[in-house]
């Protein structure tokens, strides 16, 4: 090889190699700015998945109500006569909204004037496990002077429903047929 | 050598006849020679083309008598600085120009003063063109010219180790002329060459002359030991004469090393072959062969070419690592706003308002759907249950009871005052924290109290 070839080649390699360890030490610097950037939108990221998993959890559980057969509760009223002796509960609206999918939210207030406060969890499992089912949100009860065991209860459940979604085969229809037993408020909005 | 060959052809001239041995090393480090017939020209240029063939070296060497070994002591104790200072040392010490001469520092020692010692090898650049004409007459051109004093030396060594702190004389007996080498152990001192060869017998010419370089460099009456070789060492009377006169004045014992007369071309052999100390190729500067001029240029070569590579690719790497870097960061800003579109619908969201957009949406969505999702939540009629068994349990009187999700209020009575107690124990094994207010009633034999517990909701 020529003298002048050979330097030729030595030169351009100290070059090139200069320019790589230039190009390493600015893309090592860049690289620093990048991990950064990186680690900010993944923690973005995360939020952003934690925030789809509660939003996929709702959405499921909304999926569960959707493949009820039945889409309206049971009335108070008539669990009330089913599982408490004696009492009649008083029936009132509280509170009502709309929620997703042509859902809604029902709050009522059932008062017990006098019952037997051991029938009381009877009266909650039965409205829990209805289908929609009830939820107890609020109790307040009060011991009667007169007897042992008695009390009133005024209980505020809540339940979601959907109008329109075709009954259940059994024609269970609480609300008409609770109007004409002598009906309570709650029946009274079941009338169109 | 900017190479180390596995093969070398080592050819010594002495006396018009040239004396070849060719040598390989195996993969294990071991040198195996083949000494080829001496004089035959044939053998000889077969030896050369075989050698030539499998990249091997020639190597020749520089007789003493046309260069010099020299120790010099250079004032410093630094070896680098004393580097710096040694051809000056040299220059003075010589009786010709430096210019006109090359030399190699082949060993560098400290001495008991703490100074550095450095051993020379130098020759005029005549004597060196006048050996390469001899050699090239003889039809070979040595890539490595080694000299013949240091050689002798290193193969004597190999071959006979040195006795410690015992003086040591090897006497090379040529055809033409007679080398005589001195060191002291395994320390290479000097080396001096006589023209003139032994004699078929006893001869007081010879005797007396080395008896005088002798005198000059040992002290009489010390030991020594006496080594023979070259190719006058295989005449038993010549070698026996020569130690009996000698050693009336350094008694020692007599070794003659075996293959007297290849002795030299081995050595040139072992150090083309071998790493080792005392190396030394005086074929430098002009004189250098154009085959070691090659493998210096390649070797230059490969290692710009190395270094270009080496470049490329750590361009290519950043190059390669920024595009991922990037790639990784797009990948992730598009998930980012697949995401956020799906869990947002219809909003527009500017870039990097990801979060507080996405969040907002949700939490207006989250109120139509939360109720389905407490609907799965513990029910509060469970833990009505338990506080009516915790007030069973402390055999207290209810009264009122107000339970809400995370608080309740409680109002009773009870027939001692430590029921109440019980009563907040087991409420607060429940998850509240109770506030129990109890009061003795005046008329009444039962104690009234008031609770008001936080937290503890399922």
């Amino acid at each position: 090889m020529k003298p002048n070839a050979l330097f030729i080649l030595q030169a351009c390699a100290l070059a090139v190699f200069l320019a790589g360890i230039l190009a390493s030490i600015v893309t090592f610097r860049q690289n620093l700015g990048l991990s950064d950037k990186i680690r900010n939108k993944n923690e973005t990221l995360s939020q952003l998945a934690a925030i789809k998993q509660t939003r996929d959890r709702h959405l499921a559980a909304l999926q569960a109500f959707e493949a009820l057969s039945n889409a309206v509760p049971a009335t108070l009223a008539s669990l009330g006569r089913a599982a408490v002796t004696n009492a009649t509960p008083e029936i009132r609206e509280r509170e009502s909204r709309n929620l997703t999918a042509g859902w809604t939210l029902r709050q009522m207030e059932a008062v017990f004037s006098e019952m037997n406060l051991s029938q009381l969890p009877d009266f909650l499992q039965a409205a829990e496990m209805q289908r929609p089912p009830w939820r107890l949100m609020e109790c307040t009860l009060a011991s009667s002077r007169q007897a042992d065991g008695l009390g009133r209860a005024v209980l505020i459940m809540e339940a979601a429903e959907k109008i329109g979604r075709q009954m259940p085969d059994d024609g269970r229809q609480p609300a008409r047929r609770s109007l004409g037993e002598g009906g309570t408020t709650e029946d009274r909005r079941r009338i169109p | 050598m900017p190479f180390r060959p596995r093969v070398c052809c080592g050819m010594t001239l002495s006396g018009g006849a040239a004396v070849m041995v060719r040598a390989w090393r195996s993969s294990g480090g071991t040198v195996h020679q083949a000494i080829l017939a001496p004089g035959d020209a044939a053998a000889h240029r077969q030896g050369l083309a075989e050698s030539d063939r499998s990249g091997g070296a020639t190597a020749g060497c520089l007789a003493v008598q046309e260069s010099l070994t020299l120790w010099l002591n250079s004032p410093l104790a630094s070896r680098a600085k004393a580097e710096k200072v040694l051809p000056s040392l040299l220059d003075i010490q010589l009786p010709f120009p430096l210019e006109d001469c090359l030399y190699q520092f082949v060993e560098f020692r400290r001495t008991s003063e703490g100074i550095v010692s450095a051993l020379v090898c130098a020759a005029r650049r005549e004597a060196i063109q006048a050996c390469l004409d001899r050699y090239q007459a003889q039809g070979t051109d040595p890539m490595l010219l080694d000299h013949e004093g240091l050689a002798l030396w290193t193969q004597s060594l190999a071959e006979c180790p040195a006795e410690p702190r015992r003086h040591r004389i090897l006497i090379y007996l040529a055809d033409d002329h007679t080398t005589l080498v001195i060191g002291c152990g395994e320390r290479y001192g000097t080396a001096h060459s006589l023209q003139m060869p032994p004699p078929p017998a006893a001869d007081d010419g010879l005797v007396n002359r080395l008896q005088l370089l002798l005198h000059a460099g040992l002290p009489a009456g010390v030991g020594a030991q006496w080594l023979f070789c070259g190719a006058r060492a295989g005449e038993t009377a010549v070698v026996e004469t020569l130690h009996r006169s000698l050693t009336r004045d350094w008694p020692g014992p007599l070794t003659r090393h075996k293959e007297p007369a290849s002795f030299l071309a081995r050595a040139l052999c072992e150090r083309a072959l071998k790493r080792g100390p005392l190396r030394c190729n005086l074929r430098q500067q002009t004189f250098t062969h154009p085959a070691v001029r090659r493998a210096v240029d390649g070797r230059a070569r490969n290692a710009a070419v190395g270094i270009l590579v080496a470049g490329l690719l750590l361009v290519g790497f950043s190059l390669t690592s920024r595009l991922l870097g990037e790639h990784r960061l797009n990948l992730i800003k598009a998930e980012i706003a697949a995401m956020a579109g799906e869990l947002a619908p219809g909003v527009t969201i500017p870039y990097g308002r990801e979060i507080p957009e996405v969040q907002k949406a949700w939490e207006k969505q989250a109120l139509l759907t939360a109720p389905f999702m407490d609907a799965f939540a513990p029910s509060l009629a469970p833990r009505l249950a338990e506080v009516v068994k915790a007030g069973r349990a402390s055999a207290v009187r209810f009264e009122t009871l107000s339970l809400r999700r995370n608080s309740l209020a409680l109002t009773g009575v009870a027939e001692d005052w430590d029921q109440c107690g019980q009563l907040e124990q087991r409420l607060k094994a429940l998850g509240y924290a109770v506030k129990l207010q109890r009061q003795e009633a005046i008329a009444e034999n039962e104690v009234r109290f008031t609770v008001n517990a936080e937290g503890g909701g399922p």
